[in-house]
Formats: structure tokens, sequence, C-alpha cells
């Protein structure tokens, strides 16, 4: 397997699920996450099409592309990033949601809710380690913090989770 | 609710996933079709790991050695039925008016293998080559009467097979009914051949020894003796 497409195949299949399901998480939207993660994963394409060798962490690099795509999402469209549980849930694509509830009963779909309230760093810090098995290493490296920083914003992430759900 | 409950929730939240369409549509727009991946980049992925050479070569050279070993078998061998897999499979590979000049060939080889173990006198081996023998022929009958195959293709081996059968004869086994077998399934091969030759007789072309053996091959025809007439007529056109 030394040819670029052969490559990136394999990375594609290993990450096309945790990054839409991370922006997904974002942006509560099927076809918003369907954008941004395609526009991730194009990104991701060209550069290691231009130079597969200076990528030394596809997961970390395709992790960073897709964080700044939410961040540059949300602020073109002058959108709040934080959004109360019932407005989030009249947001929320139609046809996702009735996909999702089919699957997801009802503390789930608020923990879900609640997730999408947190802050940025905690939303990832918890994705990272909880959705997608991230190591406290792994989680340290992509929010360039000490595993010692990690593991205490890791702990307050939970518990604004909780203070999420119990308001 | 609680921590661990919450994480256990967290963890149920792995079930949400994109639609497998826009995964698979998404990957083709990105890098094209999928590069298709062929039994020999598999096999040569595999046969680069270098312990997995040295097995791959080990079990080749066996493999080889075990069939070219069986090419040298009789019946009764412990490799002979590698042998047979061996003819079967080249026989597979040919069209149908050649496998059966092929399976014509193969009786006349099970003969002179069937005389060699009765002159090495194997007398374990004899038994299951006579069988061998009996196969090859009832296969032959079938053949014969089925192919489209010209006369003079079948007949060359046939009479091939006669005179290995007559050999193998001297030496003590007579098989009486697959000769029979074997001559009656010539008859419409003699007969048609037989028409022809009369057309060149009529049209005054055949020699005055053609004509002579004609006769005679007429004569064996009357009296059943088809095999005979084949080796006359084979006379007759030179062979």
């Amino acid at each position: 397997m030394n040819n670029p497409e052969q490559k990136f195949s394999k990375i594609y299949d290993q990450h096309i699920e945790k990054i839409y399901r991370f922006v997904f998480l974002k942006v509560s939207s099927k076809e918003i996450a369907e954008d941004i993660s395609s526009r991730v994963f194009m990104k991701g394409w060209e550069v290691f099409r231009n130079g597969a060798d200076k990528i030394e962490n596809p997961k970390a690099f395709l992790y960073q592309i897709a964080r700044n795509m939410v961040i540059d999402h949300y602020r073109e469209k002058g959108k709040t990033k934080i959004v109360s549980a019932d407005f989030c849930s009249q947001i929320a694509d139609p046809k996702t949601n009735i996909q999702e509830k089919a699957i997801i009963n009802a503390d789930l779909e608020k923990v879900k809710i609640a997730l999408t309230g947190l802050s940025d760093d905690y939303q990832n810090v918890v994705i990272w380690h909880y959705l997608d098995d991230l190591s406290i290493k792994e989680v340290s490296k992509l929010l360039d913090r000490s595993e010692d920083a990690t593991r205490v914003l890791l702990h307050r992430a939970l518990n604004s989770l909780r203070e999420h759900l119990t308001s | 609710m609680q921590e661990k409950e919450i994480i256990s929730k967290l963890h149920e939240l792995k079930q949400i996933k994109p639609s497998t369409n826009w995964v698979v549509s998404l990957k083709k727009q990105l890098i094209g079709e999928q590069p298709k991946i062929s039994v020999f980049d598999v096999l040569s992925g595999m046969i680069f790991q270098r312990k997995l050479a040295y097995a791959t070569i080990s079990l080749v050279i066996m493999v080889v050695g075990v069939f070219g070993f069986a090419q040298y078998t009789v019946p009764g061998d412990l490799l002979f039925p590698m042998k047979k897999i061996t003819e079967q499979s080249q026989s597979a590979l040919l069209s149908l008016s050649d496998q059966s000049n092929y399976n014509l060939d193969i009786v006349n080889k099970r003969l002179g293998e069937l005389a060699i173990i009765i002159k090495e006198n194997k007398t374990n081996n004899i038994a299951p080559a006579v069988q061998e023998v009996k196969d090859g022929i009832a296969q032959a009958v079938k053949d014969i009467s089925n192919s489209t195959n010209d006369f003079t293709n079948i007949a060359t081996r046939v009479q091939k097979i006669q005179q290995t059968k007559r050999e193998v004869e001297t030496l003590g086994v007579i098989m009486l009914q697959e000769s029979n077998n074997l001559n009656d399934a010539l008859a419409s091969l003699v007969e048609n051949e037989i028409k022809v030759l009369s057309q060149l007789s009529d049209s005054e072309t055949l020699t005055l020894e053609q004509e002579i053996r004609l006769v005679e091959v007429k004569a064996h025809y009357k009296k059943g003796e088809y095999m005979a007439a084949l080796e006359k007529i084979l006379l007759i056109n030179g062979q």
C-alpha cells in the first residue's frame, strides 16, 4: 500500500465516523455535519496529496481541521454556539431527529442536548475521551495541554454536563 | 443522573453514525473509484512478508515436488490420484474435441502402465490398473460415439490403443468385454469412411492396392470387425 490514494483511503475509513460524530454533536444537523465533514476530508486529502510525510498524526490533523471548520461555521453564520436544550431540539434537522429518536431514548437525547450546551473545550474533551475512546495522553496532545491539566478539564467538563442535565 | 450513568449514556452516543451512502459517495468524490485490489496484489503483499515467503516457497516446492513425483506413479500407488488430478486439470483446459483425443491418449497411457506393472510383477497394482483401463475404455467409447473429430484423429489413437492392448494381452490380461465395446463404438465411424472410400472407388481415384484393401475393409465391416477395418482404412489413407 504505497500510493497516497490507498493510504488516505485507509485514514478515511478509520476516521470518517468519528469526525462526522464530532461535528454532528457540535452542529446538531445531519446536513451541516455532512457538509463540514466533507470539507474536513477534502482539506485533509488536499494536504495529504501534496505531502503525506508532513502529517505525523492524521487523527489529530483531521480533528484540528474539524474544530476550525466548526468555529468558522458559527462565525460565518453569526450563530451562537451555546444553545438552549429546547431550542436545540427545534433547530436540529427533522430527519435526523426522527432517526435519532428512534434509537436514542429520552435520557440519551438529554445528554446529547446537554453536550451541545458545553463550551468548546469541554465538548472536545468529553467527545474525544468518552465517545472516540482516545486516551488522556492523546487528548492532551490534541488540546496541547499536560495530561494532568486534561484530567482536570475532563472532570470539570463532566461536572458541567451534570449541571446542564439537572438544570 | 450519576457520573457513571452520564458516562454510560455518552458511550451510547457512539450510535450516531453517518449514512453509509454518504460515506461511500464522499470517498468516491475525494479519491475516485476505490482501487481494485487484485489477487496478485494480495498474494504479493503476503509473499513479501519474510516468514510467509519462506512458508509459501516451501509449500510450493512441496506441492510441485509431490505432483512432479506423482507423474511417475502407476495405478495402485499412493500418489497416483494426484497424477489423475493433474490429467483431469489438463483435460478441463481443452476444447471438447481435444478432450476426446486427450482421453484416448490417456487410455493408451493406462494400458502402457498396465503392461509395465505386469512386467515388473507388481501384483498389488494389477487390479487397480486393470480397473483404470476399463474406466478409460468406457470413457473412450462414449467419446468416439459423440465425437465430431475427423476420422484420422480418432483412428490413429484407437490404433495405438489397439497395439498396446495386444501387448497387454500377450502378457496374460484380456479384457474381452472392453475390447468388444471399443470395437462396436467404431461401427459408425468405419461405415462413414467406407462410404467416402466407395465414392472415391466409383470415381476411379483409388489405386489397385487401395481397391483391394477397400474390399477387405468391407469384409471386416460385414463381420463386425470394426477395429480391423479401421486399421485397413488407415493403410488406404497412407497412415
